[in-house]
């Protein structure tokens, strides 16, 4: 029965209620989300940065280096001979050094020239084919395949740079000869190939096979972790290249986004502060209003702590049906943003099961929704039947 | 059933009533008359368990009522008194058919709503059942406190200035019901009112 009064009053006020429930459930909709994407963001990155200790490159910024380098996302610092990077990988403390030659793109899906340690480093599965073995022949990643259509056998063009609107090289085809499964890391992106074709597409028939060969980058292994010591600054001080350590900006990038999810998080948790005095308010109000009622069933036979735990419910209702709004709202943003993401840069997020931070986010909601309703609830305790029931 | 004896209650060392002594038999009605501001309504909250009164005896159907604790008045007024209040309380957010069994929930009985069905026939309201109470005329709102009042079937009915609102046809409507209400269940009814009209339906009559 108090059940049903609280339904039926929560009911009979549509407009506060709503203002209540909206509130809190942008709050908890921005943490949670703010949530979410850290965590995904956070696991995305790190995940790609697995088995790679630094990655070399020309000179310019270490963030961009690692983020076109390993993530596939901004654009290379510039290019360096392959002949010095090979240097390196006579140095004892070097395990292994996986190069990297990138600067097409097939319909905004990169072209990336490389060797198979490449595909090894993130375990690759092939889906069906197997890996290249010639020039011209090419393995695509499962995201690659499937938004472009291409399929085992099919042949294709690149097309000059990064972004999908550069001139097509069409004098020379790209053959698929293997097909990735889903690999959850930067791969499954890319259309992988070997070095000889990257250079090969961008002879433009001058045969000057004295050319310097480069590379844009090269994605490097320790033996130990003295390399870490002694090799970046080795290479940044007595080479052209620049040496960075992937673990090191990442965090700096971390840092840096912090900060932005920070604020958004105190200007949700504001929210959420305001959503509960909108609750303290309505009840305060309505409590007002009520008096006669409460006096009544106080007469009636009603214990003064039930009435409270009535009213009390209304707050807690309202705060919860925020709470699980403001969940589904953020959910649906990770699906909004992670349609964004991959269309812009090839990023999915996945991950729609609830957080167990958002159990915090419960026990916040719960407690702003107990205070704004608790306060004003204890004036059950202060109605004086006889005086309120003969007031008019 | 209802006999109080010296009961003086105050709100202040200057404001203080003293009442005469009250006797109402099973069945029976009793008619407190009186000008606004001679206590009246602080006599029935008295009666009524609202209040606690400085000093004198109240005794319910053999129970004193003066001496319970305050659970248990809560508990006696809940299943042994209804009170019909000048002006109509309701919990405005149920409809009829709820606000009247919310009488028996509070007082910890099971809901009736046959009883419910039964007493809005008997009060004529039938039809409005499922209605907000804010639809109601005033008159009907009346009924609907009447019923409410007996739907646990208690010992006693206080009535306060239950025909104030109303025209004479609904007034005399209302005093029929009310008065045929307790004699069904065996309850005393005490009706205190300035309404002059009431005077002389009623021979047990004392004036303030």
């Amino acid at each position: 029965m108090l059940l049903k009064i609280v339904w039926k009053n929560i009911a009979a006020k549509k407009l506060n209620s709503f203002l209540c429930i909206l509130l809190m459930m942008f709050g908890i909709a921005i943490i949670s989300l703010i949530m979410v994407l850290g965590k995904q963001i956070e696991e995305k990155f790190t995940k790609n940065i697995t088995g790679i200790d630094m990655v070399v490159g020309a000179k310019g910024s270490p963030l961009q280096l690692i983020l076109s380098g390993i993530y596939q996302i901004d654009s290379p610092t510039g290019n360096v001979p392959l002949e010095d990077v090979q240097k390196l990988t006579s140095n004892p403390l070097v395990k292994e050094m996986i190069p990297l030659s990138m600067g097409d793109n097939h319909k905004g899906y990169r072209i990336v020239g490389t060797n198979s340690k490449y595909l090894k480093n993130f375990n690759a599965v092939f889906a069906e084919g197997k890996t290249f073995s010639g020039d011209f022949e090419a393995v695509i990643g499962s995201n690659t395949a499937a938004n472009t259509g291409l399929k085992l056998g099919d042949t294709f063009s690149g097309s000059h740079g990064l972004e999908s609107d550069g001139d097509v090289h069409d004098h020379k085809k790209y053959k698929v000869v293997g097909v990735l499964q889903q690999n959850n890391s930067v791969i499954d992106n890319l259309v992988i190939t070997n070095l000889g074709s990257v250079w090969a597409i961008h002879e433009h028939g001058e045969e000057d096979t004295l050319a310097k060969k480069e590379i844009t980058c090269a994605l490097i292994k320790f033996r130990s972790p003295l390399g870490l010591m002694t090799l970046p600054r080795n290479i940044n001080q007595n080479t052209v290249m620049q040496a960075a350590l992937p673990a090191i900006e990442i965090n700096r990038l971390f840092e840096l986004m912090g900060v932005g999810f920070d604020t958004l998080k105190i200007l949700a948790v504001v929210i959420m502060v305001i959503s509960g005095i909108s609750v303290f308010v309505t009840l305060y109000n309505s409590l007002k209003e009520r008096k006669y009622e409460m006096a009544l069933m106080l007469s009636m036979g009603a214990q003064r702590f039930k009435l409270f735990m009535m009213l009390l419910l209304e707050g807690i209702f309202l705060s919860l049906t925020g709470f699980l709004l403001g969940i589904i709202v953020s959910r649906i943003g990770v699906l909004i943003l992670s349609g964004q993401l991959n269309k812009n840069y090839h990023y999915s997020l996945n991950q729609l099961s609830l957080q167990s931070e958002e159990i915090f986010l419960l026990i916040g909601a719960l407690i702003v929704g107990i205070f704004a309703a608790g306060i004003p609830s204890l004036g059950v305790y202060r109605i004086n039947i006889s005086k309120t029931l003969a007031e008019d | 059933m209802l006999n109080t004896h010296k009961l003086v209650f105050g709100y202040s060392r200057d404001k203080s009533f003293e009442f005469p002594d009250i006797h109402c038999k099973k069945g029976e009605t009793c008619l407190i008359l009186g000008n606004s501001g001679t206590g009246k309504t602080t006599l029935l909250n008295l009666i009524g368990l609202l209040l606690k009164p400085t000093s004198g005896e109240i005794n319910l159907d053999g129970q004193s009522t003066v001496s319970l604790s305050a659970k248990e008045m809560i508990a006696f007024r809940a299943n042994n008194i209804g009170i019909i209040y000048q002006k109509s309380h309701f919990v405005n957010s149920l409809n009829v058919a709820d606000n009247l069994v919310l009488a028996n929930y509070l007082a910890g009985k099971e809901q009736n709503t046959a009883r419910a069905r039964d007493l809005s026939q008997a009060l004529g309201f039938e039809e409005l059942l499922s209605k907000p109470i804010q639809f109601l005329s005033g008159g009907e709102q009346q009924r609907v406190s009447i019923a409410r009042s007996v739907m646990n079937a208690p010992k006693l009915i206080l009535a306060d200035e239950p025909t104030s609102n109303l025209d004479d046809e609904n007034c005399g409507k209302v005093i029929t019901l009310l008065e045929s209400q307790a004699r069904n269940i065996g309850a005393a009814l005490l009706i205190v009112t300035h309404d002059q009209r009431l005077k002389s339906k009623f021979t047990n009559q004392i004036t303030l």
